[in-house]
């Protein structure tokens, strides 16, 4: 019958001849998730060591990683604590991000007329450098964890709404009114059709917004704040202690890369399907 | 509301249908009936306004002029008994094949627990048996098309549009489907109005086959198939198919949408 014909069309084309052994073997070595950029790593800290030895590069300037290294250990219960300040700061910004983003970019697809008012404003307004919106925002609301969160915030928000916006467009005319024939009103378009449909892309717009509300906290503590990692970052400037700002920088970036993963792991069960 | 407990199938009515897009004229003053039961294909060159004719009779898209009329009440909106079927599968992606079928329940608000079995009979009936859990990815262009008419009939529908739904499928397959829905409409409770462009599959599958012509539309002829329906494959080598075939392939080469070098084939004399 023709369903064991389509079926077997299913499985994949014959095998190929299996590669030499040794050449098999440094693949499948390589082909081991994350070794090679760990290896990567590994030789762009030998060769940082090597330069600062080598060359007797001054330790204020850039310290050896030895030294780094012994500022985490030791200061590590410093940076833990400003370490939690950020990443609070930096969730509630993602959180109103999302909270606020998708919403308002399934009122704009809802009410379009409200759409094209709105979204020039909004791609406009990525033009303003949001750093230097800043100080208003201290102004208003005076320093602190507030004010970091809602600069966070204000940088998140945006690729979450244009992501999302995208998705919910990415829904074809014949699709519509496929639901349409079977009698489905617009709730019934969105419930069923754009939302699932806008997944892949709100996701894409989410993971951006996480990058982005680490770096609206960190902006926030240089304006105005006194406790996180940006705050950390200023009152190590000023000691000129240059092995804590990098041992700074290692949490901020580790910290940072784990909160994209997991944002980046969620998306991975959400969206099963591309 | 009441079209649900009466039992007679749906005649369609159009009057004097056209469509136009801007000054793009797509059907012009379009005028047929399709009888309750009646199988009828409307059969043209590519782009000739056939899917939006059909895409009117389903309300999906409102007419310039004229009248359309389902069952004697005119055609506001999608038809509560309409299946309709489109030239792509618009399987959706993140829902298993069983779940696809099953969204014809959701969207009318069916309870599934109550088409779950005649959705799973209806993919048995098209050799899908096994690939309920399967994701629309998984499955090649026949199979998901095959997966996309049985979303189509989940709820019985008693008036059928299919707009070009096999185009994408090779020969045999498309036998096989054409075969399943000869045996689908076979009891004629269901009307159905089949869009195609294939001479034979046309012929095959139905009581009239309407022949357009190429933008703006109009009917140019009514062939009737004189053939008892359901029909097997081998009817394709009965004198009445043939006939059929040859007086549709001569209103095209009249119409010039085919070319012969050779003499126009003499079977065409009753033209209407």
């Amino acid at each position: 019958m023709n369903l064991t014909q389509s079926a077997g069309s299913l499985a994949p084309p014959g095998g190929r001849a299996a590669p030499r052994p040794r050449a098999a073997l440094a693949a499948r070595v390589a082909a081991l998730p994350g070794l090679l950029p760990a290896l990567t790593l590994v030789l762009v800290v030998a060769a940082w060591q090597a330069a600062v030895s080598l060359f007797d590069v001054a330790d204020y300037l850039v310290p050896p990683p030895a030294d780094v290294w012994r500022s985490l250990v030791d200061q590590h219960a410093l940076l833990l604590e400003h370490g939690r300040t950020t990443l609070v700061e930096t969730l509630w910004g993602f959180a109103l991000s999302a909270a606020v983003g998708i919403p308002l970019a399934v009122a704009m697809k809802v009410w379009p007329l409200a759409g094209r008012a709105l979204y020039p404003l909004l791609v406009s307004s990525q033009i303003v450098p949001k750093v230097a919106v800043a100080p208003l925002f201290v102004v208003w609301i005076g320093t602190g964890t507030t004010t970091s969160a809602l600069i966070a915030f204000v940088m998140a928000f945006f690729p979450v709404v244009v992501n999302t916006s995208l998705g919910l467009d990415s829904v074809d005319r014949e699709s519509l009114m496929l639901i349409r024939s079977m009698g489905g009103r617009r709730r019934h378009a969105f419930r069923y059709l754009l939302l699932p449909a806008s997944l892949p892309h709100m996701w894409t717009g989410l993971k951006l917004a996480m990058a982005f509300a680490v770096v609206g906290a960190i902006v926030g503590e240089f304006v105005g704040s006194q406790s996180g990692l940006g705050y950390l970052l200023i009152v190590a400037q000023g000691n000129l202690d240059t092995a804590l700002i990098f041992a700074d920088l290692v949490v901020l970036t580790v910290g940072g890369l784990l909160l994209y993963y997991a944002v980046d792991l969620i998306g991975r069960r959400v969206v099963r399907w591309s | 509301m009441t079209v649900a407990t009466v039992p007679a199938a749906l005649p369609i009515e159009v009057r004097g249908v056209s469509k136009s897009y801007g000054s793009l004229a797509a059907l012009s003053e379009v005028t047929f009936d399709v009888a309750g039961g009646e199988f009828v294909s409307l059969l043209g060159p590519s782009g000739c306004g056939k899917s939006t004719l059909l895409r009117l009779i389903g309300g999906l898209e409102e007419p310039s002029g004229g009248a359309i009329a389902i069952g004697g009440e005119p055609v506001a909106e999608p038809h509560p008994q309409l299946g309709m079927a489109f030239q792509k599968d618009l399987l959706l992606p993140w829902r298993d094949v069983l779940s696809n079928v099953l969204l014809q329940a959701d969207v009318r608000g069916i309870d599934r627990a109550r088409l779950r079995e005649r959705a799973r009979a209806l993919l048995a009936q098209v050799g899908l048996d096994g690939f309920e859990r399967r994701r629309p990815g998984e499955l090649s262009g026949g199979m998901r098309q095959r997966a996309a008419i049985c979303r189509t009939l989940l709820h019985e529908p008693r008036l059928l549009l299919m707009d070009e739904p096999y185009a994408a499928l090779d020969a045999m397959t498309r036998d096989q489907m054409a075969l399943d829905l000869a045996a689908v409409t076979a009891t004629r409770a269901t009307t159905v109005v089949f869009v195609t462009h294939s001479i034979p599959e046309a012929v095959f599958l139905s009581d009239r086959v309407l022949v357009m012509s190429a933008r703006p539309a109009e009917i140019v002829a009514d062939v009737a198939v004189e053939l008892p329906r359901p029909r097997d494959l081998h009817v394709r080598r009965d004198p009445a198919f043939t006939a059929c075939v040859e007086r549709i392939t001569g209103v095209f080469e009249r119409l010039g949408v085919l070319r012969d070098r050779r003499p126009t084939v003499p079977t065409a004399q009753e033209e209407r």
